[in-house]
């Protein structure tokens, strides 16, 4: 579960808005593009949206769709709230990490666990925008007219066995994520789409106060 | 004391009457009853899942979907999308396909599997049926064998399936459900007597088949 969570708190620093099907071709500066990320980055404080998750599961042609929102503020303040058809949340605030599940609350700290840390250090390089230059992943970057395409593949041999690659869809317009997928295998992946996205609003703190 | 007296006759009397059902049921014929399992009219089920195995706690969804031939998959995935476990079933056996390894653990694979196969597959070969029915004429519980395992089936109102426990030697499993007529189970409870394995399943929603 740990693992699982870690992997979702990769995309923190999300935005969006409607998307782009072209193919993409490799970017030929990625520096130039990392930096545009790290830019943007910098400019932004507070994350509002709405999510629509599907897991594709094409052995058996099923799409689950769930939804949900997710709140995020500097540094390193999060919630990630299920909706529909469930209702469950990841939080973090103040080196805690909680989880809401069946209106039961479970709390850890942080520093206890290798993985929280993990996920800690995750956010902090997202909100960065250092992500792509550290040493978890291998990365690529792709683009077409209107989107970058980062395909992140894991190196740590713990995430690698939940995942086998991730992608990151942000909007050339605005530097934001719009669309993320979770690839397991080619017949079993998961999509999250980011949708009324807001940015830089106040988030008052009892957002994150799980209870 | 002569206040007292009364009131004691009711508690006596209302206690039989609580005791009633259950010492009430008589033998029934077993010749005109069926075993369906509890999820059964269905081509697609979602569940959110509790699982706790020993200390450690997990939860997680459930994905059931049968396919036109009969063969079911089930799927266990983190409430993020993530599969946990995934494993076929037809002609009354399992394939694992898929797991990760916090399952790789063959007593909790095989209950797992055990426990799963109750929920989506008639008991194989019963043997030694004998029914009881209550004093309305519906079945209310049935007891058999089968493979080495005593089974006991409870039915309540409309004959539903309410319970199922299994015992084979130290193996003890009981699970409680929550059904309308015709409709895969809401609430599903599973619970080991001789191991530390509790699963909760709550139905998050359903397509008919």
């Amino acid at each position: 579960m740990q693992k699982v969570v870690l992997i979702i708190l990769l995309f923190v620093q999300t935005g969006l808005s409607a998307q782009q099907t072209q193919e993409f071709s490799p970017v030929a500066n990625i520096n130039n593009v990392e930096e545009k990320l790290l830019a943007q980055s910098k400019k932004t404080n507070s994350i509002i949206s709405d999510f629509t998750q599907k897991k594709h599961i094409t052995y058996i042609d099923e799409i689950i769709e769930a939804k949900g929102k997710f709140w995020f503020r500097k540094e390193n303040n999060l919630r990630w709230e299920y909706t529909s058809p469930y209702q469950y949340i990841i939080a973090i605030y103040r080196g805690k990490f909680f989880i809401k599940d069946d209106g039961k609350v479970s709390e850890y700290d942080i520093e206890s666990n290798k993985a929280f840390r993990q996920v800690n250090n995750l956010i902090v390089k997202s909100v960065r925008g250092t992500l792509l230059e550290g040493n978890e992943f291998q990365v690529k970057v792709y683009e077409n007219k209107k989107a970058y395409q980062v395909k992140l593949t894991p190196k740590d041999s713990n995430i690698k066995e939940v995942l086998n690659k991730v992608e990151l869809y942000f909007n050339k317009s605005d530097l934001s994520i719009f669309k993320v997928k979770m690839i397991e295998s080619e017949q079993d992946y998961t999509t999250i789409s980011f949708h009324n996205r807001k940015i830089n609003e106040e988030v008052p703190s009892n957002v994150f106060i799980i209870n | 004391m002569k206040k007292s007296l009364p009131m004691f006759l009711l508690l006596i009397s209302l206690l039989f009457v609580s005791c009633g059902p259950t010492s009430q049921l008589t033998k029934a014929d077993t010749n005109t009853h069926t075993f369906e399992p509890p999820i059964n009219n269905y081509s697609t089920a979602l569940y959110k899942a509790h699982i706790k195995v020993g200390k450690m706690a997990f939860s997680g969804l459930f994905y059931f979907k049968k396919n036109e031939k009969g063969e079911q998959r089930i799927i266990y995935m983190s409430e993020l999308g993530l599969t946990f476990l995934e494993m076929s079933y037809s002609d009354a056996s399992f394939q694992v396909n898929k797991y990760q390894d916090f399952i790789d653990s063959k007593p909790i694979l095989r209950n797992f599997m055990s426990d799963l196969q109750l929920l989506i597959d008639e008991p194989a070969s019963p043997k030694r049926i004998k029914a009881y029915e209550n004093r309305a004429g519906d079945i209310a519980l049935v007891k058999f064998r089968n493979k080495k395992k005593k089974n006991f089936y409870f039915y309540g109102e409309k004959n539903i399936l309410e319970k199922i426990i299994q015992k084979k030697g130290l193996k003890h499993v009981e699970i409680r459900l929550k059904s309308k007529k015709n409709e895969v189970p809401q609430l599903i409870e599973i619970k080991h007597k001789r191991i530390k394995l509790h699963i909760k399943l709550k139905l998050l929603k359903t397509n008919a088949g």
